[in-house]
């Protein structure tokens, strides 16, 4: 079973950074659904609030005890995680990642060079070089797979593993503009076409891109449906969500494997006096 | 490519005198049987054989290079 806790907050990032605090696990191993976003409805009337699902991706924290999150002691929380921040065996771990790598890739004889650096995220090893691109593989699964088993070894050894990174050619943070190009054109979509779009499968982290590239959206919301590794990110209308969320039923409705333009107009004209009473005071507005 | 294998499974396991790796040829591809310690099985499967899985990965990807088919197998 996958532990997961509901959390709310101002924004995405917020609850999220409590989430990682309260795991106790980096916020790249985090997966999480957007449960309902409040977005302030007048502004300044409704506080905006975040609802979200949080659960660990990795399984081997899972035989840490479930509690709810109100229940952490914050204070001490945060204590811990800024103690962590930097572990005191860096530069051990540095060294023991390069030598792996090392191996790693001599044997594969390929011809790269690898660089250690520091960044706010973490140790991340970076390798560059004439065969990198053998190395990215693709949609990056054999970058993925070097990573996992350098996170393994590490964590074989005793390191905090959450910290290592693996990078290769600047592929991750190209795939990161990619995505976020991709996510802001699927929200034109969304709207323009007035239905919602599911994407193609990703990993959490390429799926955490889109979400918080879309956090902010004024229009558009996105949530994760299916299991690994096909989950993939749903993009939908904002107020087509909210209704979902309003009116159970409706939802039931569109879960339904096909339902055929005709029915749904005969819903949505159903549904109108309702929503329009519903809805006073965006009419007053 | 055997040195690979054998050093993906190597640094992996609790026991590495008790990994071996044989390696046989075919006309198209080259076989890998991977054995290792009872107690070592898991940690080169790993959860949902996700170990496994990025083993054969980097092989595969390593073939690039050297241009001939390369399947890893794991033997109890």
């Amino acid at each position: 079973m996958k532990r997961s806790v509901e959390v709310s907050g101002k924004s995405l990032e917020e609850v999220l950074e409590r989430a990682s605090r309260y795991f106790d696990v980096p916020k790249e191993h985090l997966s999480y659904e957007v449960l309902s976003e409040n977005k302030g409805f007048l502004g300044i009337l409704v506080p905006k609030v975040v609802k979200v699902r949080v659960w660990v991706e990795d399984q081997e924290e899972e035989a840490l005890d479930v509690a709810t999150f109100e229940e952490a002691p914050r204070v001490s929380v945060q204590q811990e995680a800024s103690q962590e921040k930097v572990p005191s065996n860096l530069e051990e771990l540095q060294k023991v990642a390069v030598g792996f790598l090392r191996g790693l890739l001599d044997k594969m004889q390929v011809n790269v060079d690898i660089t250690v650096r520091q960044e706010e995220r973490g140790v991340v090893c970076a390798i560059d070089g004439k065969d990198a691109g053998i190395l990215i593989g693709r949609k990056g699964e054999t970058l993925e797979a070097m990573e996992v088993l350098l996170r393994t070894f590490l964590s074989k050894r005793g390191f905090e593993t959450g910290y290592v990174e693996l990078d290769i050619a600047n592929y991750k943070k190209r795939r990161e503009e990619a995505l976020r190009k991709l996510a802001e054109k699927v929200a034109q979509k969304v709207i323009r076409e007035k239905k919602r779009v599911k994407l193609e499968p990703m990993n959490a982290r390429e799926r955490r891109i889109i979400h918080t590239t879309l956090k902010e959206h004024p229009q558009v919301v996105t949530y994760s449906v299916g299991f690994e590794p096909g989950r993939r990110v749903v993009v939908e209308l904002k107020e087509a969500r909210e209704e979902k969320e309003r009116d159970p039923e409706k939802k039931t409705g569109r879960n339904s494997p096909k339902s055929t333009g005709a029915e749904k107009r005969n819903r949505n004209s159903r549904k109108r006096p309702r929503k329009s009473g519903g809805q006073k005071k965006a009419l007053g507005e | 490519m055997k040195e690979l294998v054998e050093y993906m499974v190597k640094s992996l396991v609790d026991d590495p005198e008790r990994v071996s790796v044989s390696e046989l040829e075919g006309e198209q591809s080259v076989i890998y049987e991977v054995r290792v310690a009872p107690e070592d099985m898991g940690k080169i499967i790993g959860k949902q054989g996700r170990i496994a899985k990025a083993m054969r990965t980097i092989v595969k990807a390593a073939c690039v290079k050297s241009g001939k088919k390369a399947v890893v197998e794991i033997l109890e």
